[in-house]
């Protein structure tokens, strides 16, 4: 119940906060959630990512599962980013993709299987979206599995642009949307 | 086919309307007044709609009710203007006894005049039925110019209403109408408590009468489509937690699975003779979207393009020989046309921008697409040799293009920057852009054929 309250104070917190911490690409993507303090914006390692389709996945879920997504996000980040109509991973994507290979690695008994989403900005048909949210799922999957990942754990699902993280209609929002996130089970 | 459920229960199904008697009594004269739809600029033609009058205040009720709907019918193709029943100077006691006095309505500038009678039979039985006769009138020629008699059940009074509108449309501009059809369309809101936008499958008449949601939204649903004889409607859903095709049949509400293939299931589209259905798949191919038609009798599914990067968006053309499909293929999304084999893929769209979403029109002569220009998005049509474009609209969000039955107006769905979305309808002039009257927000609209 204590995490609901936060989620949702945070979403406008956020916004400021995530271009003050640089260096830090977990929070530019706003996967963590930060609280406003008088010391100004804190991460807040308790809390569950602020994007609302991860809280509302970790509704219901064995407690142990919440605990690993928790420790997932924390040292890995459970997302990459693309370019508009691009399923092609930058460096700083596969530089994210290798963290997160290298927990699911060291947590392997507690991965029992991993979902990829692909997600897309507002800016295409929903067709189109669907398709290219579909290549940028796989297009992670599949560098996920050149780093040694078992592909028969991995399931890929496109959303296309049904489920924006930021429903603002702006440039920075367009970015953040346009994501590939790796949920673990 | 394993997945089968009851959606909703039946209401108000279309088979019904086979009860429905029509009785043409007059070869209508060929009219002199008439709409010509190339023609934008024309004036609106000026038409008197007097209410259908009966023997009792139910049956002119009704009549009042039936003539409402023709009127905002007829209003909403921006073709005609609707003379004030206030300035009608014959009654409708005048005009029951000697019929009608065309003097008086040309003092009022009327071209047209439509009258009629309604009577309710049965009243008192369960299966009230109702006669509806009317003629539509030359005011300055003195002649009828169209007459008929429909005989059906009560509750089917807005499908007549909409058969007597198509057909005062046609005598007039001497093509088919397009009233008596119905929108299906993804109905969009955020009950209390709710953190994402709630997707329902919504069903409307064409002017937004008849609302009924078939879904409960708990499960994402997109990209409804129409088969050709109206009956059955194809639809990409989550409920399973993939994207999967749903054939949903509208007499009997049983939904059964279009089939469980691997990976992204979507854009489904039904073949004019409603055999068939093209899709995109990415099956074991992954990442590799690909467009699939599936002949729905064999269950047997045929692989249409092989390029690597995205193909999707299939829409048949009406003779059902052809395929208009969007594809990344050049760089940037662009429109293509190949025949239903997969064979002879041939470039439609050159032009600047970004094309997606083409919709090949009921009449053959054109393709609706929905373009990405400078940031903004259009609704546009360009004829299948790819010479002549035309953008119809511009928007933050233009997409999803729909033709009326008859091929002569495009609704689409428009997102303004506001994240507001609603299903609006714009004619092939270019002019008369209206929002459609959904109770909630409304996206992803489909057209179905007429409606006999």
């Amino acid at each position: 119940m204590m995490k609901k309250a936060l989620l949702t104070v945070s979403s406008v917190a956020l916004l400021a906060a995530c271009s003050s911490v640089p260096g830090n690409g977990d929070l530019a993507q706003g996967t963590y959630v930060t609280g406003t303090t008088t010391s100004g914006s804190v991460l807040m390692p308790d809390t569950l990512s602020q994007d609302p389709f991860v809280s509302e996945m970790n509704d219901g879920a064995p407690s142990e599962l919440v605990d690993l997504r928790k420790d997932f996000i924390r040292r890995a980040g459970d997302r990459v980013h693309f370019g508009f109509d691009s399923a092609s991973l930058d460096a700083e994507a596969q530089e994210s993709l290798r963290d997160i290979a290298k927990f699911i690695k060291k947590n392997e008994g507690r991965v029992k299987s991993i979902t990829i989403e692909g997600h897309c900005d507002e800016r295409g048909t929903r067709e189109y979206n669907l398709a290219l949210g579909d290549r940028r799922a796989v297009s992670a999957k599949k560098y996920l599995v050149g780093l040694g990942i078992d592909a028969a754990k991995i399931n890929t699902i496109s959303y296309g642009k049904e489920r924006p993280v930021d429903p603002r209609h702006t440039d920075s929002a367009w970015q953040r949307n346009r994501r590939a996130v790796v949920v673990l089970n | 086919m394993k997945y089968m459920k009851k959606l909703f229960t039946p209401a108000l199904t279309l088979s019904t309307f086979f009860m429905l008697s029509v009785l043409m009594f007059a070869q209508p004269a060929q009219a002199l007044v008439k709409i010509r739809l190339t023609d934008a600029n024309a004036d609106p033609m000026p038409i008197a709609l007097t209410n259908f009058s009966g023997a009792t205040s139910e049956e002119n009720d009704l009549g009042k009710r039936m003539v409402g709907l023709i009127s905002n019918n007829l209003k909403n193709t921006g073709l005609f203007n609707n003379i004030s029943e206030r300035a009608f100077l014959q009654s409708d006691d005048s005009l029951r006894l000697n019929g009608p006095i065309f003097k008086e309505w040309r003092l009022i500038n009327a071209d047209v005049l439509l009258v009629g009678t309604i009577e309710i039979i049965g009243p008192e039985t369960s299966q009230p039925k109702m006669r509806v006769v009317y003629r539509l009138y030359d005011v300055h020629d003195e002649k009828q110019l169209a007459a008929k008699a429909y005989t059906a059940s009560l509750e089917f009074w807005r499908h007549i209403g909409h058969r007597v509108s198509d057909d005062i449309y046609t005598t007039l501009t001497g093509e088919k109408g397009y009233f008596a059809s119905r929108i299906v369309y993804i109905g969009e809101d955020a009950p209390r408590g709710m953190k994402i936008v709630r997707k329902r499958l919504c069903v409307m008449d064409q002017d937004g009468g008849s609302q009924q949601c078939l879904t409960d939204g708990k499960a994402l649903v997109l990209t409804p489509r129409f088969s050709p004889n109206s009956q059955t409607i194809i639809y990409m859903s989550y409920a399973n937690g993939k994207p999967r095709l749903y054939l949903l049949d509208l007499p009997t509400g049983e939904q059964t699975i279009l089939g469980d293939f691997e990976g992204l299931n979507s854009s489904p589209q039904f073949s004019p003779d409603g055999e068939s259905v093209a899709m995109t798949l990415t099956m074991g191919h992954e990442g590799n979207p690909e467009v699939y038609t599936m002949d729905l009798k064999k269950r047997k599914l045929k692989r249409l393009t092989t390029y690597r990067g995205i193909d999707t968006s299939p829409s048949y053309s009406p003779d059902g020989k052809k395929i208009v499909f969007n594809s990344d293929r050049a760089g940037k999304p662009a429109l293509y046309i190949m025949d239903t084999d997969g064979n002879r893929v041939q470039r439609l769209t050159y032009g600047e921008g970004r094309y997606y979403a083409p919709t090949w029109s009921p009449r053959g002569d054109l393709i609706a697409f929905v373009k990405q220009l400078n940031g903004k998005f259009h609704i546009g049509v360009i004829d299948p040799e790819g010479t002549e474009e035309r953008l119809l609209t511009e928007g933050y969000l233009d997409e999803s293009p729909t033709w009326s039955p008859n091929g002569r107006v495009i609704v689409f769905t428009r997102q303004q920057r506001s994240g507001d979305t609603h299903v609006y309808s714009i004619d092939l002039t270019g002019y008369n852009l209206r929002r459609l009257p959904t109770p909630t927000q409304a996206s992803d609209p489909a057209w179905s054929p007429l409606i006999k």
